[in-house]
């Protein structure tokens, strides 16, 4: 399940929980849970986006953005490993 | 099986942090409880005792843990006392509202050597929750007994002891429904098994250790090692090294267990609010339909824009911006005309111009405050994703910079998802192109100086800016990237009714971020501007400015733009507004009478402002960019680079947007 999660997300473009779980036909959480255990693995990584205020000054910046409010994960060399792993 | 020193039974009480395990015990043992460490370790351990009728149970706590792996001493301490201790009964308590979490203990528990039972507790919560679980179908599910129990009103107790007991004492058999191995991994664990099964000390099951050992438990392959024969060992060893995906596959399967049991035993009705996100994202994230709707709300922002925007424009203009050039002029009829002109051409003709186009700026942010506010902007990614994947361009690498639809900061930011540093550098050249709100805020402040349909242009240069950056992206992926395949997970947050008063304040902020920088930054421009360009003659023409300016005119011709739209386009390196400031200055505003839309309109062609616009939509990108390409990427040649890329790619399509538009007649 783990695997198939991984070489779901390999499979390119951008991928959301709910597009997984409906893949993997499992629930949400359940996905939200193998993200997790995928990251504590080493298999996913979370992606930081927070910009650090380089913006504040600005006043044509935009407040609400993906540097705030979106979680990315992204796989390590080792999830594509196991993603692009051949079943015998 | 049942082992017991008279009527003592021994109980292991087992479950993760947060279900309610503590409560339980507690309920179970009162006061008869004892607390110590576990034998040579810093870890806290409590026992208890409990009688019923003629029962004595004695109970321990194993310590909370997540699951049973080597990874710490508590998870270490809890398998240990099993195996070894054997107790009676394992009861694992789990959290009903989060059994896909809560339950992964409880298949790693059930392939170790003690019955397990498990206790399903927070049925209140889950219920609140608006989950229904079914006890009876778990059970049958998983093979072993279920007590359904709210521990925190002491509801279920008695029925989990009573359960102790039948287990305890039945001698029925033990067969639960374990998690296994995918099937075609299951010869590896086999091979594993029958390698080192003869050498597994007797308490120990020797299928619970050989899946340890494939899925690299530390503490497990430490203890059999030097109990096997070197060519055991060795093979154990090569087993193990080429086939990672294995190792993924033993956790992988408890999760597919876990599939089972929760898919069984849960009724889910839908829950509000996820629903809404994931109806709307339907739509929304539609391949066809998204990027319709997408192009259809831009279009909306713009004329909305415009149709509450231009009319103020033109009532400050003239209220504001020519009253005061002329009560200026009256005032300072006696002073010194260097004076006169430094206020009237200068100062107003410059921070004037640029007031006059706020109303239209203030709009804009809001409309586009509330499209991100509610959680729509974010989707942009997936439109542009499905989009392309439509196409047969799927997962390319300018993919992640649609994290950073609005901002180029999170676009540059985006590219973090790319393991590839090579790909990564490349791919922040490009960020830069990712449409940002402050492009799209200087196109829809200056379309209407050129353009009697400012609104229609506006959406027409976003589109085009869109093109550009995915035609760069293609080119880039094609031939220096040769078709790296990006891919990464990416959780939005839900769609809310827009929060007005984050609205308000964020549109308040950038009035007063932008009135700072009108008083400030655009006042100095305007002032240099109209020193250089008054000097030595007083006549422009003639002046520092023009020299300097017509030093440009090679390229401007190109793009049918005199040495003050060039002028304009360089000031707009510090601040964009300032092109609208130099502008100002430069055809005359606050002297002539008229607004500098009506100027503009006189003095260029069409084609003139289309090249104009279309090279500052693509124009170099911000300080804040800038600075995060050069923290990204960890140096000042590739910054340096990536402003010249834009540069030549902005003033290229100027020059193609003003050949092309004479082509047409304009």
């Amino acid at each position: 399940m783990l695997q198939e999660l991984l070489r779901l997300v390999f499979s390119g473009g951008v991928r959301n929980v709910r597009q997984l779980a409906q893949q993997l036909g499992v629930s949400q959480p359940l996905v939200e849970s193998m993200v997790d255990e995928l990251v504590r693995r080493g298999y996913l990584r979370p992606v930081d986006l927070s910009c650090d205020g380089v913006c504040d000054g600005c006043p044509t910046a935009s407040k609400v953005n993906s540097c705030h409010s979106a979680r990315v994960w992204a796989l390590t060399g080792a999830g594509i490993r196991i993603a692009q792993s051949q079943t015998r | 099986m049942a082992q017991q020193e008279g009527n003592m039974i021994r109980v292991a009480l087992a479950g993760q942090p947060n279900v309610g395990k503590s409560t339980v015990f507690n309920l179970l043992t009162g006061l008869n409880q004892r607390v110590g460490n576990w034998p040579g370790k810093t870890v806290e351990q409590k026992a208890g005792t409990c009688s019923i009728d003629s029962w004595a149970f004695r109970v321990v706590d194993l310590p909370g843990t997540y699951s049973l792996s080597a990874n710490s001493p508590e998870e270490v301490i809890a398998r240990e006392y099993i195996i070894k201790e054997k107790p009676d009964v394992v009861v694992a308590i789990v959290n009903a509202a989060t059994l896909e979490r809560s339950l992964y203990l409880v298949a790693e528990l059930l392939l170790l050597p003690a019955p397990v039972i498990v206790g399903l507790n927070m049925i209140d919560v889950a219920e609140q929750q608006g989950l229904t679980i079914e006890p009876r179908v778990l059970e049958a599910a998983i093979g072993v007994p279920v007590v359904p129990m709210v521990a925190a009103r002491g509801q279920g107790i008695h029925d989990l002891l009573a359960r102790i007991k039948e287990v305890a004492c039945d001698g029925a058999e033990y067969t639960p429904n374990t998690p296994n191995i995918r099937a075609d991994h299951a010869d590896v664990l086999a091979r594993i098994e029958e390698l080192v099964g003869d050498h597994v000390p007797p308490e120990y099951p020797s299928t619970w250790v050989a899946l340890k050992i494939l899925e690299g438990d530390q503490q497990i392959t430490d203890m059999i090692h030097p109990r096997l024969p070197p060519e055991a060992w060795s093979e154990v060893y090569q087993i193990i090294q080429q086939h990672e995906d294995t190792c993924v596959a033993v956790a992988g399967g408890r999760y597919a267990w876990i599939a089972r049991m929760v898919r069984a035993a849960v009724v889910k009705p839908r829950i509000g609010p996820i629903t809404l996100t994931d109806r709307l994202d339907r739509w929304a994230t539609h391949p066809v339909w998204g990027l319709v709707i997408l192009v259809g709300i831009l279009a909306l922002s713009f004329a909305l824009t415009y149709a509450i925007g231009s009319p103020l424009q033109e009532l400050l203009d003239l209220y504001l911006v020519q009253n005061l050039a002329d009560l200026a002029i009256r005032a300072l009829d006696t002073a010194p005309t260097w004076l006169k002109g430094l206020l009237v051409d200068g100062v107003i003709g410059g921070v004037g111009a640029v007031l006059t186009f706020f109303p239209i700026l203030v709009i804009f942010f809001a409309v586009l405050g509330i499209l991100e506010d509610i959680g729509y902007m974010a989707r942009a990614a997936y439109v542009m994703d499905r989009f392309m994947h439509l196409m047969g361009l799927h997962g390319k690498s300018f993919l992640p910079l649609f994290l950073g639809f609005g901002c180029n900061v999170p676009a540059v930011m985006g590219t973090r998802v790319i393991e590839s540093q090579r790909a990564r550098l490349l791919t922040i050249i490009v960020s830069p192109l990712v449409p940002c709100t402050a492009r799209m805020g200087v196109i829809a402040f200056l379309a209407p100086a050129f353009f009697a349909a400012p609104a229609i242009v506006s959406w027409a240069l976003l589109a085009m800016n869109l093109a550009v950056l995915v035609v760069s992206g293609l080119l880039l992926n094609r031939f220096i990237l040769k078709g790296e395949q990006i891919a990464f997970i990416m959780e939005l947050p839900l769609y809310h009714l827009p929060n007005w008063h984050t609205i308000a304040i964020t549109v308040w902020q950038r009035l007063l971020s932008f009135l700072r920088r009108a008083g400030t930054v655009i006042l100095a421009v305007s002032i240099v501007i109209w020193t250089l360009s008054t000097f030595p003659g007083g006549d422009p023409e003639t002046s520092y400015l023009a020299s300097l300016g017509r030093l440009l005119e090679p390229v401007g011709t190109l793009m049918g733009l005199d040495w003050r739209m060039m002028l304009a386009l360089i000031s707009s390196f510090v601040a964009k507004e300032n092109a609208v400031a130099t502008m100002g200055v430069l055809f005359g505003v606050g002297e002539s009478g008229a607004g500098l839309q009506a100027i503009l309109r006189n003095t260029l062609s069409p084609a003139s402002g289309l090249a104009f616009l279309v090279t500052q939509m693509l124009f170099v990108p911000c300080v804040g960019t800038v600075a995060t390409i050069k923290q990204e990427s960890d140096s000042w040649g590739w910054t340096l680079f990536s402003v010249v890329f834009l540069l030549v790619v902005s003033l290229a399509g100027g020059v193609i947007a003003y050949q092309a538009a004479g082509l047409l007649g304009w």
